[in-house]
């Protein structure tokens, strides 16, 4: 409670000193923070406006006549509308939650380890997640290239199985494109969940000791409770970006492989290898605009749901 | 209390970093689009602040025209050229020539963007390399040219041939004008020259599909440990010179009986095709096949001298030319066998066009005239300066300078294939009469009916678009044999088609077809 005090103090203070003139200083420094994401975030939406329109360079894009929802029609086109929204959502689904009890673990794993080790490990861990994708794809390709590739010439050549053609065949891709996307993941979300975890004060740990905790029981009620409002802001991010998916990881990666599309194509690779030859500002934004606007309303859906439930770690 | 303040802490932080980061690439594509246009007008200064020197000399000001430039990686001495360049272009036509490089690797989305901006940063440029001609026109992004070009057409007409130039017309107005290129691709194989004397051929022999695959059934035979069909830019790249494929390299709609029918055909469910398809699986059980070829990352510079595969699919307007192209380029012997015995000539890929925003359209068409009638200038843009880019031979061919080569050049080489009139250039390592040849090859090929019609697929984007993810998804598998079982593919291939509306596309190109030849 007493750190509760001072946050009376705040919202009380202003009104008593007219206080504008005193957060002054804290306003200026917002400016730049503010200017960046009016200029950066704000600005561009009045592209939002090329989803509707016939795009005309003759009269300017402002001034080009629109057209209605016809630059949504081609992703609904053909049987592939159900593969592509399919593959988004799914491969979304098992990474929020693969990825982030894999985050999760690690993160407490690197908490219970109290050696200089520490700074390797994190290291480490990040590496993935600092590799460029097209340097990942390669990596993959070492492992899987059937030819020379690592997995049929030094695992599977000594067990006596037969090669097996990565590139041609669509059952394992699932598996080796959720391997990949949380092996390059998992350390960036771990530091996120490692650095909630060292801001846990440390008597709630020494009290569950003292009442005989096992390290289990530690975890579960001390640890798991305080990371619940940043799983759950985290969550909440990732359900947001539900309909968009990482470009690399499914053009990059399969290596754009035809035999492979059932089960790597997504709504950004769809609408990359349609478009591309087409040039076609209009319905590239039309798929921009309706991705964001599922993923908006799945952050808010998510969000009043959270509220219902645990009014504490909704997000707003 | 404090949690629930860093939690939201943490929540805005990570709210500005997501949108940061999708905000991220848009900016990353703007900024790069400034940085070139601030690049373009930088260099435009350059040549303004040596201009006004010489302008002191001459009289007033001159104006700078544009011009777009492909290349492989942006070539150290564009100054120079510019230079030269402008040295004739202000006494031909009283102007200064900024060259914009365009990276081929980058084209589709520099030319987006320089275009896209209704800026006039790119005065005169070539619709077709990394965009598409028609729909640069419909778009409003390229002038119409016929009143500006009036007083060249004559003479333009006489240098490209009034097929090409008049193959710039959308719905009768001219908006670009026709890339005076080789119209004819005949397929061939390329495989190492001692391999090829081996069997009995020499570069340059005809064959066909059925003695093809006699060639990789004895190759094979001798030499069961090596592949014998590789990837040349990531796929097999097999052509098909029996048909027209009206300008779309994914086929969607061609006229078959080499561009001689007047009906416009699914190529995926014609005999061309299927009988393909055949060879496809008589190569795969074979076992010819370079293994995970689409995923192979190598060129047939890499493979073919290594030994490591024998050859690959090729286009060229000549085989015998391609060989040699091929044994100067790979370091190795090498010969080309053309696989169809008649070639047909089709619509030109690339067309000049002048923006809608230049300051001045009569030197931008004054600039067109010069690159399809003058020599100099074409030569310059090609090969760059004599004695700085290249040398000249005794038997009149061009060749690089003594120490240099692809990667010290000071010059982007090997773009001709991207300038208005490469014919009037020096031939760069090839023989010198090369574009004699090639006009030739041009005049010897059965001119397609639908020769100078542009197809504007707009109405059917919905099915363009779908059409070319399905051809995305199956033809390059099974032009590479990586598939199991072919017949099954190739039905659901053309269901597939089906299902995403190859017909309409076909019903578009009819209708543009009938109205283009007067029915």
């Amino acid at each position: 409670m007493a750190k509760q005090a001072p946050a009376n103090a705040l919202k009380t203070a202003p009104k008593k000193q007219g206080g504008f003139a005193k957060w002054l200083p804290l306003y200026v420094l917002m400016i730049p923070g503010l200017a960046y994401l009016v200029i950066n975030n704000y600005l561009p939406m009045f592209g939002l406006t090329f989803a509707f329109k016939k795009i005309n360079y003759n009269v300017g894009v402002f001034n080009s006549p629109w057209c209605g929802l016809d630059n949504f029609g081609f992703l609904f086109k053909t049987k592939d509308a159900f593969i592509i929204f399919r593959n988004t959502i799914c491969y979304n689904l098992v990474f929020i939650l693969l990825g982030n009890v894999l985050a999760i673990v690690i993160a407490i794993m690197l908490e219970q380890i109290r050696t200089k080790a520490l700074k390797v490990y994190q290291t480490c861990i990040l590496i993935p997640y600092l590799l460029s994708i097209t340097v990942v794809s390669y990596l993959a390709f070492a492992f899987l290239s059937t030819d020379n590739g690592f997995i049929n010439n030094s695992i599977l050549a000594p067990l006596g199985v037969e090669p097996i053609s990565w590139y041609s065949t669509p059952k394992y891709w699932p598996f080796i494109l959720v391997f990949i996307n949380l092996w390059k993941g998992f350390g960036y979300s771990s530091i996120l969940y490692f650095a909630t975890l060292i801001g846990v004060d440390g008597s709630y740990y020494e009290a569950a000791v003292i009442d005989g905790a096992s390290t289990w029981q530690q975890i579960k009620y001390v640890t798991l409770p305080c990371l619940k409002t940043t799983i759950i802001t985290l969550v909440i991010m990732a359900i947001g970006r539900m309909f968009y998916s990482d470009f690399g990881l499914f053009y990059q990666v399969p290596m754009n492989n035809g035999m492979l599309f059932d089960v790597t194509n997504t709504i950004d690779t769809y609408v990359y290898r349609g478009l591309l030859q087409l040039n076609d500002v209009g319905r590239s934004s039309a798929a921009g605009f309706l991705q964001s606007l599922l993923g908006f309303t799945l952050v808010m859906i998510t969000n009043v749901i959270t509220r219902k439930v645990d009014p504490d770690s909704a997000l707003f | 209390m404090a949690k629930k303040i860093t939690a939201v802490l943490l929540a805005l932080c990570l709210i500005v970093t997501v949108f940061a980061a999708c905000g991220g690439n848009e900016g990353g594509s703007s900024s790069q689009a400034g940085g070139s246009s601030s690049e373009a007008s930088s260099s435009g200064g350059e040549s303004s602040g040596a201009e006004s020197s010489e302008a002191n000399e001459n009289t007033g000001d001159v104006p700078t025209i544009s011009l777009m430039v492909t290349c492989g990686t942006t070539p150290a001495d564009t100054a120079d050229v510019e230079a030269a360049l402008s040295e004739i272009t202000r006494e031909k036509i009283g102007c200064n020539v900024e060259l914009i490089t365009i990276e081929i690797g980058n084209a589709s989305q520099q030319m987006n963007l320089l275009l896209a901006g209704g800026d006039d940063t790119l005065d005169v440029f070539y619709a077709g390399i990394g965009t598409s001609f028609v729909n640069v026109a419909s778009q409003g992004q390229a002038m119409e040219l016929d009143s500006l070009m009036e007083p060249y057409a004559e003479e333009m007409k006489k240098a490209l041939g009034e097929n090409v130039y008049e193959s710039g017309r959308i719905n009768g107005k001219l908006y670009g004008i026709g890339r005076l290129l080789d119209q004819a691709s005949v397929p061939c194989f390329t495989i190492r020259g001692d391999i090829a004397q081996e069997f009995g051929y020499k570069n340059g022999d005809k064959i066909n599909l059925e003695k093809l695959t006699k060639l990789f059934q004895d190759v094979h035979d001798k030499y069961p440990d090596t592949p014998i069909i590789g990837p040349n830019n990531g796929s097999p790249n097999i052509g098909d010179s029996r048909v027209d494929s009206l300008g779309d390299g994914n086929k969607l709609g061609v006229l078959g009986n080499m561009g001689q029918d007047e009906t416009v055909i699914n190529y995926y469910e014609s005999e061309y095709y299927t009988e393909l398809v055949s060879y496809f699986k008589q190569w795969k059980e074979m076992g010819v096949y370079m293994p995970d070829l689409l995923n192979s990352t190598e060129a047939p510079v890499d493979f073919i001298p290594t030994g490591k595969c024998f050859g690959c699919f090729a286009g060229h307007f000549s085989a015998e030319m391609n060989g040699i192209w091929s044994t100067s380029n790979f370091g190795v012997d090498c010969a080309s066998l053309q696989i169809y015995d008649d070639t047909v000539a089709v619509t030109p890929g690339a067309y000049g066009c002048i923006n809608p925003a230049t300051k001045n359209p009569e030197m931008a068409a004054g600039l067109l005239h010069l690159l399809s009638t003058n020599a100099d200038v074409e030569n310059l843009l090609i090969n760059g300066i004599e004695g700085q880019h290249y040398q000249v031979l005794d038997d009149g061919s061009a060749t690089y300078l003594e120490g240099q080569d692809i990667t010290s050049v000071g010059w982007c080489l090997g773009y001709s294939w991207a300038n208005q009139n490469s014919t009037l250039s020096i031939p760069f390592d090839y023989p010198a009469d090369y574009f004699d040849q090639l006009l030739a090859a041009n005049a010897a090929a059965k001119q397609s009916k639908a020769f100078g019609c542009q197809f504007d697929l707009t109405g059917v984007s919905d099915a363009v678009s779908a059409c070319t993810n399905v051809v995305n998804q199956y033809a390059n598998p099974l032009a590479a044999g990586s598939v199991e079982d072919f017949d099954a593919t190739l039905k659901k291939f053309q269901e597939d088609l089906k299902a995403a509306g190859i017909d309409e596309i076909i019903a578009a190109r009819q209708e543009q077809l009938d109205a283009f030849l007067g029915k």
